[in-house]
Parts: structure tokens; sequence; C-alpha cells
């Protein structure tokens, strides 16, 4: 039995749970949204809330095979599992000890990438290949933009773009790390990237990613301080930039191109409002996802707001599905170039 | 930043640099970055495409970080070093100057130390050598042997271990 101090690994879970509950209380309005999302489920989302998620980590394809990364790491005698179906990248690492993954040889090598598997899925989803044009529009830290170069054999292009200086440095240190090749690194605000390539360039993307940012309510595990942080209003103000940025990303996209919306949030105003928003001034088609993990389908109605029936096709995972963190995919297609956001003006 | 994709004569000078280490040729495009770095790009966006994007946005980088071309102050002689990641790229190309270091050896080398190594593994070895692990057959590096038997530890400080990881 795992022991420490003469405390069982339970016993040492439920004290720093509980310790967590104390520091960081949920407001009564998140969790009524909550209650309002999951019903009486709500008492095992909070529960999850205060635990820690299992170590998972992408191996990285660029460098070394799923099967040569599993024994190597199975030799410091940690227990590895790949609990994704026909993803044998997707690892959970048990049985090491804290902060050995991030400093074995293997991670500094870039064999791996130290990732939460609900991370990993806005690329499961899309799939890029060798040959693809994407587009990053909010690429820091680099977890989906080095899946995504792996996905695609270090062929084709993708622009990682980030906002933020000095979160470019870190996009551009694991991006060095995990050896990608069809890269170029931009710096801009995502809305006036989208909208400069449009006007003066002949650049063209058949794929985007847009990981929004957002309130992350969906990472209350990993930073317990969002439940201290969380207000409604910080919700209003991140979705109505989260429109902004996924409206010029799919003036962006190419037609019968893919781009997917994700966030690492649960606020319906964050998620599905947003798809909505793009399915009532776009000529874009949401497609359904398959996942071998389970996971819910998108609200299609809040707060006595009915939406677009088309939305119940995104992804929403929510911690206690798979003892991951919480998250919120959307994968479409679009149709044609036609916007009413430009008649509407 | 400025950069330029180098042309073929430049290219093969580049690399030309690398040839005691076995590497002749390299499929991706290279493009000088700054005044000494080079990187190793795969994309499709072409040179006029980037130039565009140029046009609009801060281009932060391109492709991967493979080497460099400086100049050696002492004798003005141009000095190329592979990076950590290029030694990666390039692996089934590297078949020379290659040195082997032992465990122990590994782990001074994963801290950040410079490495005392034996005549054995010196073996006339002189200048920049890459760092293979005996344990796994690992490329872990680039490192410099100098006149004594001292190998110059070269490894970037964001890839090190950190000093409380081993005892």
């Amino acid at each position: 039995m795992f022991m420490v101090n003469n405390k069982t690994r339970e016993e040492i879970q439920e004290k720093y749970s509980e310790n967590l509950k104390r520091r960081f209380p949920a407001k009564e309005e998140f969790i009524e949204r909550m209650r309002l999302l999951l019903g009486d489920e709500v008492k095992d989302f909070l529960e999850i809330c205060y635990t820690e998620t299992p170590d998972s980590i992408r191996c990285n394809t660029i460098k070394i095979s799923p099967e040569k990364l599993k024994c190597r790491l199975e030799k410091y005698g940690w227990k590895i599992t790949q609990p994704l179906n026909g993803f044998p990248e997707v690892m959970i690492v048990s049985g090491n000890s804290a902060g050995a993954l991030g400093k074995s040889k293997e991670h500094l090598l870039g064999y791996f990438y130290v990732q939460e598997i609900s991370s990993m899925l806005p690329m499961l989803v899309l799939q890029p290949k060798a040959g693809d044009a994407l587009l990053d529009l909010c690429a820091s830290p680099g977890s989906k933009t080095t899946q995504a170069a792996a996905l695609m054999n270090n062929e084709g292009t993708i622009v990682a773009n980030e906002v933020n200086m000095g979160r470019v440095g870190i996009l551009s240190s694991n991006l060095e790390r995990c050896g990608v090749t069809n890269v170029v690194i931009t710096r801009k605000d995502g809305i006036a990237l989208c909208n400069n390539i449009i006007k003066k360039t002949n650049i063209k993307f058949n794929k985007i990613l847009v990981d929004a940012p957002c309130t992350g309510e969906g990472t209350l595990r990993k930073s317990p301080k969002t439940f201290v942080m969380w207000n409604k209003k910080m919700i209003d103000k991140t979705a109505s930039l989260q429109r902004k940025l996924a409206s010029a990303a799919l003036k962006l996209l190419d037609v019968a191109g893919e781009m997917i919306y994700s966030t690492c949030t649960l606020g319906p105003e964050e998620d599905e409002f947003v798809v909505d928003y793009l399915i009532k001034n776009f000529d874009v088609e949401i497609e359904q996802i398959n996942l071998p993990l389970k996971f819910r389908n998108g609200i299609t109605e809040w707060n006595g707001k009915k939406l677009d029936k088309n939305v119940s096709k995104c992804l929403r995972l929510y911690p206690q599905d798979n003892n991951t963190d919480g998250f919120f995919v959307c994968k479409m297609k679009k149709i044609s170039d036609k916007c009413l956001l430009e008649e509407k003006k | 930043m400025i950069f330029q994709f180098m042309d073929n004569s430049k290219k093969k000078k580049f690399i030309s640099g690398f040839e005691n280490f076995g590497i002749d040729k390299v499929p991706e495009s290279l493009v000088k970055w700054g005044s000494e770095r080079v990187r190793a790009y795969t994309g499709d966006l072409t040179k006029e495409d980037i130039a565009a994007l140029v046009d609009i946005v801060p281009v932060e980088g391109i492709g991967l970080y493979v080497g460099k071309d400086s100049i050696d102050k002492k004798n003005g002689n141009h000095e190329y070093r592979l990076s950590l990641d290029s030694v990666h790229l390039w692996k089934d190309k590297i078949k020379f100057n290659i040195l082997t270091l032992n465990e122990e050896q590994e782990k001074k080398w994963f801290l950040g130390n410079d490495v005392t190594i034996d005549e054995q593994q010196k073996n006339n070895l002189k200048g920049f050598v890459v760092i293979k692990s005996k344990e796994d057959g690992d490329f872990i590096g680039v490192g410099k042997v100098g006149n004594e038997n001292i190998l110059y530890n070269f490894l970037p400080k964001e890839r090190r271990v950190k000093v409380s990881v081993i005892n």
C-alpha cells in the first residue's frame, strides 16, 4: 500500500481536498449555474474539482514511437496506461513522484509533452494532416501546436499565433523541444491577424483552431483560485471577445475548410452561445464529434433562450466523466463565404 | 527580427561546416535568423507568403533552430555549431565526432556541468562534438572538447535537470 508518514494515499488526498475547499470555496452563483447544467450531479462535479488530475502525457511521435516511449518510462517503475482506443500516443502515468515527469530525460529531449487529456481533444477532432495549412490562433503554450505538427509529420504549414510576448517565448521553447519544423510563429492580436491576412495577403488556411481565452471553469482542479476569481461579468466580457475571435477566424477559413472552436470552460455563454452566434451569422455546418471517451452533447437551451439544434453536436466534457479537466469542443465546416455580419453593416 | 532564406550556395556553405559529423546535405530550407542563428523550415508557406506576413505582423520564429554560423573572434574564421534539436532532426546523418558519455557523466551533463573525460573517450576529438548517451544511445546535445580532457557543456539552460532531482 502507498503510504507517506503513516498516511495512505486516500488520507493524503482527503486532506488535500479539505484544505482546498477551505481556501477556495465555490461561490453560490457558480454552484447554481452548475446545478442548472448538471442537476444533482453537481455534487460529483464539485467533489472532483477539489482533487488533482492524473498525470497525462502525449508521446511526441516526431521523435519517438509510443511503444518505445512506454518501454522507457516503465523502466523508471512508472505505470503507463493508454486510455484512448486508437490513440496510443495518449498516456496516463502513475507511480511517479511529484515533478518527476517534467524533469525526466525523455521530457527534456522532447519525447513527450505533459498535457491534460481534455486539452488533446481539439486536435484529435480536427486531425490535421501532412499538406494542410493550419492556423492556431491562440497557440501558447504550444500543446496543441506540437500535437498538430506531430499529426502532420512536420509537413504542410502551421501558423502559430500568440498575442502576448512572454507567452511567445514559452510557445517557442516548446516548439523547439518537440522538434517542430513546419511552423511560423506570429505575435498579434488574433482578430487583427485574421483581418490583415485577408486584406493584405493571399495566404489561405483549410484548418483553423480557435482555442479561445476563457474563464477556465474546466480547469478548477489545476487552478482552484478560479473558484474565488469567478464572476458572471467576466464570463460576459470573455464571451464577447470569443465571438469576435471566432468570427474573424471563420472569415479567413477557406470554403470547405474546417474550424475547431474550443474552450476549457463550461459556461454556455462562452461555449454553445458562441457557436449559435456563428451558425446564425455564417454559412457553416456543425459536425458530429466521435471520440472514444465519455462526453455530453452541447446544450440547446439556457436561461430560457433556445439555441440552434445543431449546437447539440458539440462536445461538452465534465471532469467527472473521465477524471480529466472540463472542456468544450465544436467542429464546423465552412460551406460558403456568406457572412451576415457584413450584410448587417 | 531580420531573417533571410538561404540560397543553395549559402545553404551548402553552412552545411559544409558539419561535414566532420557526416552531414553533407539536408532536405529542409534554411533560414538565417539574425546575424548568427540558422533555422530549418519544412512548411509550405513560400518566401513570398512569409514576406507578406512580415509586412503585417511580427514574425517571432520560423521552423527549428538548428545551429549557429558565427565568427571566431580569435582568428576570424567561421565557427559552425549544431543545436541540441538539430542533432535529433539530423540524427540519421550524424556518423562521426560523437562522444559517448557513461551514466555518471551523463548526470553531470544534464545538470549543465562541464564533464571530465578520459583519453579513450577523447580519442583525438577536438572542437564541437555530438554527445551520445551510453545508456540508451540518445543524442543528448552538443559540447566542445578543449585541449584538456574537459567537455564543455553547451546544453541550453531550459533543457537541464534541476539540481534537486539528482541526489
